[in-house]
C-alpha cells in the first residue's frame, strides 16, 4: 500500500532562550512575544566589502574576510592547503570568478598531492528532505561551504522536521551526524531537553523580528504562517471574521505537520484561553486536514479551498518562479506567527571545529543569499543584495511567537481543545 | 488424499514465512526494547481504533457490494477490451496515495468535474470530505481489487452447471439462488477481509478525506506517536492492535477460503449462459459505470500530468531507476518467499502458513522502519541499505497478495500431480525445475506484475533510509510538492503511473506467454 | 512376491483390513463395490496414503514406510498420468530419472518405449495433442521404462470406449508377460477381470480377501461380490 507519510519539512517544535516580551497582558493570554513591524525586513547597513580589482589577497585581508576561524577548520595534515583554498572564495565576491577559479586551481595543484595523501575531513549535516533537492538550498550551500573549508560536505536528509528529531533521538550519541539542520522553534525545547546539543558561539545581525539569543540553536531561516488565496478572492482580515465567513480553508493536522503545529500555536498565542472558541467558528470553514503541507497546498491549487494554510513567502514563490501573481498571503489583525528555523552542533560531534564553522558559514552570505529562492522563507540575516522581489510585499502588523518552553507545555492540552472543536 | 510424502518439503516455507514474522516481530521488539516511557492506550487512541474500524468495514461492504454487479457483467459478457479493461482496472491499486486522492478529487472535490456539471444544472457542489469521502476513496482503490475476487468465483463456476440450470428452464432468479448465492457465500467472506485488513492501515486517505480530526486512524495515531510523543513503547503497542485486528480478519479470510483466489482471474472467457438475454442492457450500464468510475480519475492524473510533463526536472532518471530497481528487488525477494510458502500452504493442514503471509498487511511501514533502523544502524549505515531494506519491506507488504495468487494454483497442481511426482521420484529441484515452475508461470507472472507495481507506488520505509542522492519515484513526487513544484510533481506521477501500469503488464504477459497447456 | 501383514488402513470411520500375499509375476484384479476401499488398498501399496497397523513387505523388504518414489511400484492414475505441458519423450523421460538430462542411451530406451506401445516418431508431441488411447499408450510407455517389478492400475482407461479398452488391456497383459512384473488392477468390469487376470482380490466390508482363481469366483460368486454384480 503506498502511504504518503511525510509532511512539509519545515521543521518542528522545539526549546531555548528567546528574547520574549510579554504579552499584552489580558487575562488568559499566554506571555507572548509582540513585534511591530512597519518595515518587517530591516535591511542591515552594508558591509565592508573586500572587494579585488587585481593581484592576490594578501593574509591579512583573507583573516579578516572571513569569518570563519582558518586555524581551527581544519586538522593538523594539509592545513596550509585549507587554509589557501578556504580563504579564497570568501574574500572574492561573485564578480571576480576568473580570479577565483585561476586561485583554486593553483591551490589545487600546488595541494594536490597531500591533498590526494589524505581523507578530507568530512562534516555530516542532517537536515530535511526539501532541503537537499536540486530545487532546495542543499546543493548551492554545499558547494559554497566546501569552497571555504577543504572538507566535505554531506548532508543526509531524513524526512521532514520532526522525522529529523526522532532519528537524533532514535541515534543518541551514537549518531553520525555532526549538525541537525531544519528543527523549528516548535521543537526547540524538545530538542535541547535531549540534551545531545553542544553550545555554540555564533553571533550574526540577525533580522528576525524579535531577535535571537539562544545558546544551543543558531537561526537560519524564518517565516510568517499565514494562509494564502488567489488575489481574486476577497481574504478575511482576521481569525474571527475567518470563522463568520463562508470561506473555505485547509490546514494541516498539527500531529504530523509543521504548519500544522504552528497554526495551533498561533491561535493560542493570539486568544489564550478563548483559542477553543475560535476552533469552534473554524469547525464549518476547514474543508479538511491533511497530513502534511503538500498534500493541503496541492488540495488547495485544485481549487478545493479558498485559502490554505502556507507562508506569507508562498506567494513569492509564484511570483518569482512562475511569473504568477495571482496568490497572496491575508494579513490577519491578530498577527502572525512565526517559525524561525534552526541548526545545532551535536555533543557528541567528531568534527567540532568543523560544525563551529558551519554554524558560522551558515549565517554568511554565501549561506544566507540562497535562503530566499530556494527554502522559500527569509534569511535570518539579509544578504547583501537585499532581498529577491516579491519578499516585501506582505508587511504583517504583528509577529506573535509563543516561548518554546511554553509552547512545549501547553501542547497537549491544545490539540486536545483542537481535536475536541474538529470533532464535534 | 491422505498422503504423507510430498514432492516439495513445507520445510523452506516454514522458514520463509518464520523469516517473515521474525522480520515483523523483531522489528516490533527493536521498537518495544528501544522505548523508554510507558506507553498506554488513551481515549484519543481508542476513538482512533473505533474511526478505524469503522471505515475499513464500511469501505470493505462497499467495495465488495459494488464489485458483485460488476463482476457478474464481467463474467456475463464479452467484448472487445474486455481483458484491457480489467488490467486497467488495476491501476488505482498501485497509484502514490496522494496522487490517487488528487486525480479523485479532480472528479469529485469541490472544484471537480461532477461539481461544475452540477454547477451547469444550477445545484451545489457534492462536499466529498467525511466518512463518505473516505469510504469513496477506499472503494476506488479496492473495487477493482474486490470485482477480481468475485469475478474468479463466477469463472470457477462449471460451465455444465449453467446447462443445468438451462435444462431446468431456470431463469435468472433461479439460477442466482442455485449456482451464485453459494458461490458468493464462498468467496465474499474472504474479499471482504483481505480489503478491511488493506484499509485498517489507512493514512493519508482517511486524513486529507476525512476532514478533520474525527477521521484519526491507528496509523497516524501511530504517527502522532513516534513523530510527536517520541512515545515508542505507544507505538509499537497500536501496531500490535492492528496487528490483532488484521490477524482476526486473516483468520476469517482463511476459514472461507475463495476456491480461485486472485489465480486467473480475469483471463478465463465468459461462460456461455442461457439465463441472462435480457439483462444485456443492465450488465452495460453496470460495466460502463464502473468503468466510469474508476477511469475518470484516471484520466485527471493522465490530463495533469501531460501539462507537467516538460520540463522534466533534474533527478528524475536517477529516480526512476531507482524505483525500477527496487520494483525488480522487492520482485526477486517476494518470489523467494511466495513460491516456497504457497506450496508449503498447499499442502493439508498447512493452510495457516497463508495467514503468516498476511500479516504482512498488518504491519505499519512506520514501526517496521523504525524497527530496521535501529537494529540496523548501530551496524551499517542505514543509507547504504536502502535499496534492500526498502525492497524486502515491499514484497513483505506485497506476500498477502501474491499468495492469495499462489496458494490456490499451487493446490491444484499439488492435486493434480502430487502422486505421479511421488511415484516418480520427483523432489525438491527436479519438482520445482520441471513442474510447479512452468505449471505456475502466469500467477508467477500475475503476482509478480502486482508486487513490481505496488512497489514502484510504496513510499513505504524509503524515507527513513533515503539519502538525498536516493529517492524513488513516489518520494521524488513528494519532493516535488514540497518544493511548490506541483505541475512537475503530477507530470512525474504520470511517469510512476506508466512505469508501474508497464511493469505489471510486462510480468503479467510473460507468464502467460509460452504458458504451458 | 507382495505380502500384506495384518495390514490396517483407517481414514476417519472407514476401515479396511488386508491379510494377504500376491506371488510374483500374478496378474489380479481387484474388485469390489464403490467404497469398499480398492483405491485405498492399491494408494497404501503405492505409498500415498499412510499405514495404521500392520506391514506391506516385497521379497521380504518392508515397504511399509518408504517413499512412493522409492518402492519397486509404478502406477497408472485414473486421470494425470502425463504432466501437460511437457512432451510424450519428456514425460517418458522422467520415468527414467526425475530430471529431464538423459543419456543417449536413456534416449534410445524412451524411443523403444515409445515404438514398442505404436507411438512411433510422436515422442515431440504434448499430451494435449495426443487421442485418448494414444495418451494411455504413453503412460504404459513410461510405466516400461520405470522397469518396476509390481504394477498398480487405478482403473486408467476407464474413460475409453471399450474396444480401445480392450486393447490396452492386452497391451498391458503382452507388457507384464514381456517383463514379469506383479499386476495389480482395480476393475468394476467382470469381463476385463476375465480377460487379463488370474486371480481376484475381492474388497468388500472393510476386508481385502486373499487373491483367489477368477474363473471360479466369478462363476461361483460369494453373496458380497454377488450383490455387487447384480
Amino acid at each position: 500500500m503506498t502511504r504518503a507519510l511525510t509532511g512539509r519539512s519545515f521543521g518542528t517544535p522545539g526549546n531555548q532562550d528567546f528574547a520574549t516580551r510579554k504579552g499584552s497582558g489580558d487575562g488568559g493570554h499566554w506571555p507572548v512575544a509582540h513585534f511591530d513591524v512597519r518595515d518587517p525586513l530591516p535591511i542591515p547597513a552594508p558591509r565592508p566589502n573586500v572587494r579585488r580589482t587585481s593581484g592576490c589577497p594578501d593574509r591579512a585581508e583573507m583573516q579578516h574576510a572571513n569569518p570563519l576561524n582558518l586555524n581551527r577548520l581544519t586538522p593538523a595534515e594539509g592545513r596550509s592547503c585549507g587554509q589557501i583554498l578556504s580563504g579564497i572564495p570568501n574574500l572574492a565576491p561573485q564578480k571576480e570568478d576568473a580570479m577565483r577559479h585561476l586561485a583554486i586551481s593553483a591551490g589545487l595543484i600546488a595541494c594536490a598531492i597531500p591533498a590526494l595523501a589524505q581523507d578530507k575531513p568530512e562534516l555530516t549535516v542532517y537536515t530535511y528532505d526539501s532541503f537537499v533537492t536540486d530545487w532546495g538550498p542543499g546543493p548551492a550551500v554545499k558547494e559554497a561551504f566546501e569552497a571555504t573549508c577543504d572538507c566535505t560536505l554531506n548532508f543526509v536528509a531524513a524526512g521532514d522536521g520532526a522525522a529529523l528529531l526522532s532519528r537524533i533521538k532514535l541515534e543518541g550519541a551514537r549518531s553520525d551526524a555532526d549538525v541537525v539542520l531544519g528543527i523549528d522553534t516548535n521543537l526547540i525545547a524538545e530538542a535541547a531537553a535531549t540534551g545531545l546539543f553542544a553550545e555554540h558561539s555564533v553571533s550574526a545581525d540577525y533580522t528576525i523580528p524579535l531577535g535571537w539569543n539562544d545558546t544551543r540553536f543558531v537561526p537560519y531561516d524564518w517565516g510568517f504562517f499565514a494562509f494564502v488565496h488567489d488575489t481574486d478572492f476577497p481574504p478575511p482580515g482576521s481569525f474571527t471574521a475567518l470563522a463568520n465567513s463562508d470561506a473555505k480553508i485547509v490546514i494541516q493536522d498539527p500531529r504530523s505537520s509543521t504548519p500544522g503545529l504552528g497554526l495551533l500555536m498561533w491561535i493560542k498565542a493570539a486568544y489564550g484561553d478563548e483559542a477553543a472558541k475560535i476552533w469552534d467558528g473554524l469547525a464549518d470553514n476547514i474543508v479538511t486536514v491533511t497530513p502534511g503541507w503538500s498534500e493541503a497546498y496541492g488540495l488547495f491549487l485544485e481549487g478545493e479551498a479558498d485559502m490554505v494554510l502556507s507562508y506569507t513567502t508562498s506567494p513569492a514563490y509564484h511570483i518569482i518562479a512562475e511569473e504568477d501573481m495571482s496568490k497572496a498571503a491575508a494579513t490577519f489583525v491578530e498577527g502572525h506567527y512565526m517559525q524561525i528555523e534552526v541548526a545545532g552542533k551535536l555533543a557528541a560531534t567528531d568534527q567540532p571545529e568543523l560544525a563551529d564553522a558551519f554554524l558560522n558559514f551558515m549565517v554568511t552570505d554565501g549561506f544566507q543569499s540562497v535562503i530566499p529562492t530556494t527554502n522559500w522563507m527569509y534569511p535570518a540575516v539579509i544578504p547583501e543584495g537585499g532581498l529577491p522581489d516579491g519578499f516585501a510585499d506582505f508587511e504583517p502588523i504583528k509577529a506573535l511567537i509563543l516561548d518554546p518552553q511554553k509552547a512545549r507545555d501547553i501542547r497537549d492540552d491544545a490539540l486536545a481543545e483542537w481535536q475536541d472543536a474538529l470533532s464535534r | 488424499m491422505a498422503g504423507r510424502a510430498e514432492p516439495v518439503s513445507p520445510r523452506a516455507g516454514y522458514g520463509a514465512a518464520a523469516l517473515v514474522a521474525a522480520l515483523i516481530l523483531v522489528t516490533l521488539g527493536a521498537v518495544v526494547l528501544r522505548a523508554d516511557a510507558p506507553g498506554a492506550l488513551g481515549r484519543a487512541d481508542w476513538a482512533a481504533i473505533r474511526f478505524t474500524l469503522l471505515q475499513a468495514a464500511l469501505s470493505a461492504a462497499l467495495s465488495v457490494l459494488l464489485a458483485i454487479p460488476v463482476a457478474r457483467a464481467l463474467a456475463r459478457r464479452d467484448f472487445v477490451g474486455r481483458a484491457a479493461l480489467i488490467t486497467l482496472l488495476g491501476a488505482p491499486f498501485i497509484l502514490p496515495v496522494i496522487v490517487a486522492v488528487l486525480g479523485l478529487l479532480s472528479v469529485f472535490g469541490r472544484a471537480g468535474w461532477v461539481s461544475g456539471l452540477l454547477g451547469v444544472l444550477g445545484l451545489e457542489p457534492i462536499h466529498v470530505y467525511g466518512l463518505h469521502g473516505v469510504v469513496l476513496a477506499h472503494v476506488f482503490f479496492n473495487l477493482p481489487l474486490a470485482t477480481r475476487l468475485i469475478l474468479q468465483g463466477w469463472q470457477d463456476i462449471p460451465g455444465e452447471q449453467y446447462r443445468l440450470a438451462a435444462q431446468l428452464g431456470a431463469g435468472p432468479g433461479v439460477t442466482q439462488r442455485l449456482l451464485e448465492w453459494p458461490m458468493l457465500r464462498r468467496v465474499v467472506p474472504g474479499a471482504l477481509a483481505i480489503i478491511f485488513a488493506i484499509c485498517l492501515t489507512s493514512f493519508a486517505v482517511a486524513l486529507t478525506l476525512g476532514g478533520g480530526p474525527r477521521a484519526t486512524t491507528i496509523e497516524l495515531a501511530i504517527y502522532q506517536a513516534f513523530r510527536f510523543d517520541f512515545d515508542l513503547n505507544k507505538a509499537a503497542l497500536l501496531a500490535c492492535v492492528q496487528i490483532v485486528l488484521t490477524g482476526a480478519a486473516a483468520l476469517v479470510a482463511l476459514r472461507v477460503e475463495p476456491e480461485g483466489g486472485l489465480a486467473r482471474a480475469g483471463l478465463g472467457r465468459p461462460a456461455q449462459r442461457w439465463d441472462s438475454g435480457g439483462l444485456l442492457l443492465q450488465d452495460a450500464a453496470v460495466i460502463t459505470l464502473a468503468a466510469l468510475f474508476l477511469i475518470l480519475p484516471l484520466l485527471a492524473i493522465v490530463m495533469d500530468g501531460l501539462a507537467g510533463l516538460w520540463p522534466l526536472p533534474p533527478g528524475l532518471f536517477g529516480a526512476a531507476v531507482t524505483s525500477v530497481l527496487v520494483a525488480l528487488l522487492s520482485t526477486g525477494v517476494l518470489l523467494a518467499l511466495a513460491l516456497p510458502i504457497s506450496v508449503a500452504a498447499a499442502q493439508p493442514g498447512c493452510s495457516w502458513l497463508e495467514g503468516a503471509g498476511l500479516l504482512g498487511l498488518a504491519v505499519s511501514p512506520l514501526v517496521i522502519g523504525t524497527g530496521l533502523f535501529i537494529l540496523l544502524n548501530p551496524v551499517v549505515n542505514p543509507a547504504a541499505l536502502a535499496v534492500p531494506v526498502t525492497a524486502c519491506v515491499n514484497a513483505v507488504m506485497a506476500l498477502p497478495f501474491a499468495l492469495r495468487i499462489l496458494v490456490p494454483r499451487a493446490r491444484q497442481l499439488r492435486a493434480a500431480h502430487a502422486r505421479l511426482a511421488l511415484s516418480l521420484n520427483m523432489q525438491g529441484w527436479p519438482m520445482w525445475r520441471y513442474v510447479l515452475l512452468p505449471r505456475m508461470r502466469p500467477q508467477i507472472g500475475f503476482s509478480a506484475g502486482l508486487t513490481a507495481a505496488l512497489s514502484m507506488g510504496d513510499l513505504g520505509v524509503i524515507t527513513l533510509f533515503a539519502d538525498p542522492q536516493m529517492a524513488t519515484l513516489p518520494l521524488f513526487v513528494f519532493r516535488l510538492m514540497g518544493a511548490y513544484q506541483m505541475q512537475s510533481a503530477a507530470g512525474v506521477a504520470l511517469i510512476l503511473l506508466a512505469l508501474s501500469v508497464a511493469l505489471f503488464w510486462f510480468f503479467d504477459q510473460g507468464g502467460r506467454r509460452h504458458a504451458g497447456a | 512376491m507382495l505380502v500384506l501383514d495384518g495390514l490396517r488402513l483407517t481414514r476417519g470411520t472407514f476401515a479396511l483390513q488386508a491379510d494377504l500375499t500376491v506371488q510374483t509375476g500374478a496378474r489380479v484384479a481387484v474388485m469390489g463395490p464403490s467404497g469398499a476401499g480398492k483405491s485405498t488398498l492399491i494408494e497404501a501399496i503405492a505409498g500415498f496414503t499412510d499405514v495404521t497397523d500392520g506391514r506391506i513387505l516385497w521379497d521380504s523388504h518392508d515397504l511399509t514406510h518408504a517413499a512412493p518414489g522409492a518402492r519397486p511400484v509404478a502406477m497408472l492414475f485414473q486421470d494425470g498420468n502425463l504432466f501437460p505441458h511437457l512432451s510424450v519423450a519428456q514425460n517418458i523421460g522422467l520415468g527414467l530419472r526425475p530430471v529431464l538430462k538423459l543419456t543417449g542411451a536413456e534416449q534410445s530406451r524412451v524411443a523403444q518405449a515409445l515404438a514398442r506401445v505404436g507411438l512411433d516418431g510422436m515422442g515431440a508431441r504434448l499430451p494435449a495433442e495426443l487421442s485418448g488411447g494414444q495418451a494411455s499408450r504413453a503412460a504404459l510407455a513410461r510405466v516400461l521404462v520405470q522397469d518396476r517389478p509390481i504394477l498398480l492400475l487405478d482403473e486408467p482407461f476407464a474413460a475409453l470406449g471399450p474396444a480401445l479398452k480392450a486393447e490396452m488391456l492386452d497391451l498391458v497383459r503382452d507388457l507384464s508377460l514381456e517383463t514379469g512384473a506383479t499386476l495389480l488392477m482395480i476393475t468394476h468390469d467382470p469381463s476385463d477381470a476375465r480377460r487379463m487376470a488370474d486371480q481376484v482380490i475381492l474388497v468388500a466390508e472393510g476386508q481385502a480377501h486373499p487373491p483367489t482363481e477368477t474363473a471360479p469366483l466369478l462363476d461361483n460368486p460369494p453373496p458380497a461380490l454377488q450383490a455387487y454384480l447384480g
